[in-house]
């Protein structure tokens, strides 16, 4: 049966028809946290294995809670309190795992390709919850439910993704699911901090924030972590916030009712000032809401159910 | 000369050394060719005869990179398995990386290696020592004892020496003692981290990337220490375009620099990494792009690349069934570089006698000595092979304790009959293979 089962491992090898399926389906799903009784049966008997192996807050109780809106059985293991401090392999804790049968195992790895690894060797569905530098397929689907709900489509709209594109998946899966449904993609930060032949992704690469950001009907900021970094890919933060980071001179270049997005956590004052990410354009709480609702469709759609 | 008296017969004789290639009887007394002799050869001779009839009888093969896990990788290879993958593939001399654990840095540890490879290994192991401590690129080794012990080059295994002060006076030593240095081009700071190409392909992996430029700048900056030196270097493997065109062009200005490419480089590409995440695609050099490619096979074809190497990395399963950026970088190849180099034939792009060429006499000359040739009073080093076979590559014929290949499953041409080392049966007609 392995492989037979139904993943959710990259946006990048959906089609456009697919994504736009399950963001359909989020769309129902997200009426269910607005009712009284926050809870369908539709999973009820199913076991859903949260593991994460990467430290998540944001994520991973988005998932947690997303199951347990439709009833399934959850079990949370994370990297620190697992046996994987104790030297044991991914594989050998997703197979040890995958003795109790879960349906679904929803994967938070620091490499890249961890989930495709675990969909050639352990029968249950794979959902992708980042997988280093490489994507982030649930947070793709949430921003661009959330643009779509906002911007009335994304077809020919011009989103501004801007920060460490090198080292997020968050921007990879932005980028490849935003240009699969017709946006216009323009990804901006320092040369470091662009990786290679990155326009092949389907975007338009630049330093220049004000080439990015003007007529801008999205701007997508990304947490800058300097202190993960390995190397050094810029000087200072005070000098990354005045030329790349997000304020309210350079918002004024963007559409009038341009959304402001971030996947969070904001180093605020960084990126992003916190006058802006406070601000009437901020939609980064709808995001998070969205994300409760696409978690649910995507566990709802790997464990059988039609998109 | 005596003992044994092998006559092999009914072959085609292929020595690009000697130029000779046709149909040929190559007599072999003891341990020494006696004579290769065109057409039919003498009949009615005695000794011991060994049908090559429709296949090549070709030069062993000479390896330069290779990792033989011996000593503290034992779960990966060790000499013997080692030895026997060689013999398979068609080798009778294998380099050993002094990349080992510990490193070979000192002289008792080349005497061990040799005499281990003497005890256990069916193919003749060739110590490369380190050179410096430890392969830290901090202090040199002493290499004359080494090369005294029988280190026949001496090279940092897969590290350069980073300070180029230390590099160009190891060069200078290395130079009076009379052997080749061998740098492996890549500079470990702009690799930092990299495990695969730096380009479209990582970029949509989110894997990191080992630019071209690690390995172009080490590349340059050896040929211009070479320049002022006069030190012989050999570079590889190589993987860069920008890489053969500056030692197309050092050639051509007469510096002694050679370089060699690992049979996978020439076949495989970075994009299908993007295909199967397998972990078996993560080697050193990493698998580049298109344009890479074709310049290894251009470089290869003009015989600006000297040597094909299998870059024999073996690695057991526990350090593959990981993510692709955590597995142990390497595939096991001594039994698929053969067919690997002759698909190249296949696909018109080398001649049957250079392929011969860069796998015996091209590694040879690398490290001046006098074995990949059929001629009177060399070696007895010999491999006969049908290049018309095909030979599916699977776990049960693979000799090498490690099985990690990506090219399991497939059907590689050339089948290995027999090999000699030194007049002896290495491999053939008393194994499963009857001639």
């Amino acid at each position: 049966m392995i492989g037979a089962r139904r993943h959710l491992l990259e946006l990048a090898s959906m089609t456009a028809d697919e994504i736009e399926q399950l963001l359909d389906l989020a769309d129902t799903f997200s009426d269910i946290s607005r009712r009284p009784i926050k809870k369908v049966p539709t999973l009820r008997g199913r076991t859903i294995v949260n593991l994460f192996m990467e430290p998540s807050t944001r994520t991973r109780s988005s998932f947690e809670l997303a199951a347990k809106r439709l009833s399934a059985d959850t079990l949370n293991i994370s990297g620190g309190s697992s046996s994987v401090v104790k030297g044991e392999t991914l594989l050998d804790t997703a197979r040890n795992l995958a003795a109790y049968r879960p349906d679904i195992i929803v994967l938070r790895h620091k490499d890249a390709g961890a989930p495709h690894l675990l969909s050639r060797h352990v029968d249950a569905s794979i959902v992708n919850a980042g997988d280093g530098a490489h994507e982030h397929p649930t947070q793709g689907l949430l921003d661009m439910l959330t643009i779509r709900q906002h911007c009335k489509g994304i077809a020919g709209r011009k989103v501004a993704i801007i920060g460490d594109i090198a080292h997020s998946r968050v921007a990879r899966s932005g980028i490849v699911g935003l240009a699969k449904l017709g946006a216009e993609v323009v990804v901006c930060g320092p040369p470091t901090m662009l990786p290679a032949e990155i326009e092949t992704l389907g975007c338009v690469a630049t330093s220049d924030r004000t080439q990015a950001v003007t007529d801008a009907d999205v701007v997508m900021m990304l947490r800058i972590q300097k202190e993960r970094l390995k190397e050094e890919l810029f000087p200072s933060d005070r000098e990354y916030s005045r030329i790349f980071g997000l304020n309210r001179t350079a918002l004024a270049l963007a559409k009038p009712d341009c959304l402001v997005m971030h996947p969070g956590p904001i180093n605020r004052g960084v990126e992003l000032e916190p006058d802006v990410a406070d601000g009437p354009q901020s939609v980064i709480l709808d995001q998070v809401a969205n994300g409760l609702a696409v978690r649910m469709a995507v566990l709802y759609y790997c464990a059988g159910g039609a998109a | 000369m005596s003992g044994q008296r092998i006559w092999i017969r009914g072959g085609t004789v292929v020595c690009p050394a000697s130029g000779f290639e046709g149909p040929g009887v190559v007599e072999i007394v003891g341990d020494t060719i006696a004579a290769v002799h065109p057409g039919t050869g003498p009949s009615n001779t005695p000794g011991r005869v060994i049908d090559a009839d429709g296949a090549v009888v070709a030069p062993g093969f000479v390896d330069l990179h290779a990792h033989l896990g011996e000593p503290g990788d034992e779960y990966k290879e060790d000499l013997e398995t080692a030895g026997q993958a060689a013999v398979r593939g068609g080798f009778t001399s294998v380099c050993a990386s002094p990349d080992t654990h510990p490193v070979n840095d000192s002289r008792a540890f080349t005497e061990y290696l040799v005499r281990r490879g003497a005890a256990t290994a069916a193919a003749r192991i060739l110590p490369i020592g380190a050179l410096t401590v430890g392969c830290e690129g901090k202090r040199l080794t002493e290499m004359y004892d080494l090369c005294a012990a029988g280190a026949v080059a001496l090279g940092d295994g897969q590290r350069s020496v980073a300070d180029a002060g230390l590099f160009r006076r190891a060069m200078e030593y290395a130079k009076a003692v009379g052997v080749p240095v061998f740098e492996f081009p890549e500079d470990a700071s702009l690799s930092l981290g990299g495990v695969m190409h730096e380009g479209r392909v990582s970029t949509q992996l989110g894997l990191r990337g080992v630019p071209c430029a690690a390995e172009d700048v080490v590349v340059h900056r050896a040929i211009e220490l070479v320049r002022h030196t006069g030190a012989r270097v050999h570079l590889g493997p190589i993987s860069t375009h920008g890489a053969v065109m500056a030692v197309k062009r050092a050639k051509e200005q007469g510096l002694p620099l050679t370089c060699a490419v690992a049979a996978a480089q020439l076949h495989l590409l970075d994009a299908s990494i993007a295909e199967s995440w397998s972990p078996h695609l993560h080697v050193r050099p990493p698998l580049r792009s298109e344009s890479h490619r074709e310049a290894l096979r251009v470089g290869l074809q003009e015989g600006v690349i000297d040597a094909v190497t299998s870059n024999h990395r073996p690695q057991g399963a526990v350090d593959k069934e990981v993510p692709f950026a955590r597995a142990e970088p390497g595939m096991s190849g001594l039994q698929t570089t053969l067919g690997l180099v002759l698909r190249l034939v296949e696909q018109g792009i080398l001649s049957l006698s250079d392929a011969v060429a860069r796998l015996a006499v091209g590694p040879a000359d690398v490290l001046g000595m006098a074995a990949g040739r059929l001629t009177a009073g060399a070696k007895a080093d010999v491999v006969v092979f049908d290049p018309s076979v095909k030979v599916r590559v699977e776990s049960a014929v693979l000799a090498s304790r490690s099985k990690n290949t990506p090219f399991l499953g497939q059907a590689l041409p050339g089948r290995v009959l027999a090999t000699l080392v030194g007049g002896r049966v290495a491999y053939g007609e008393d194994d499963e293979v009857k001639l």
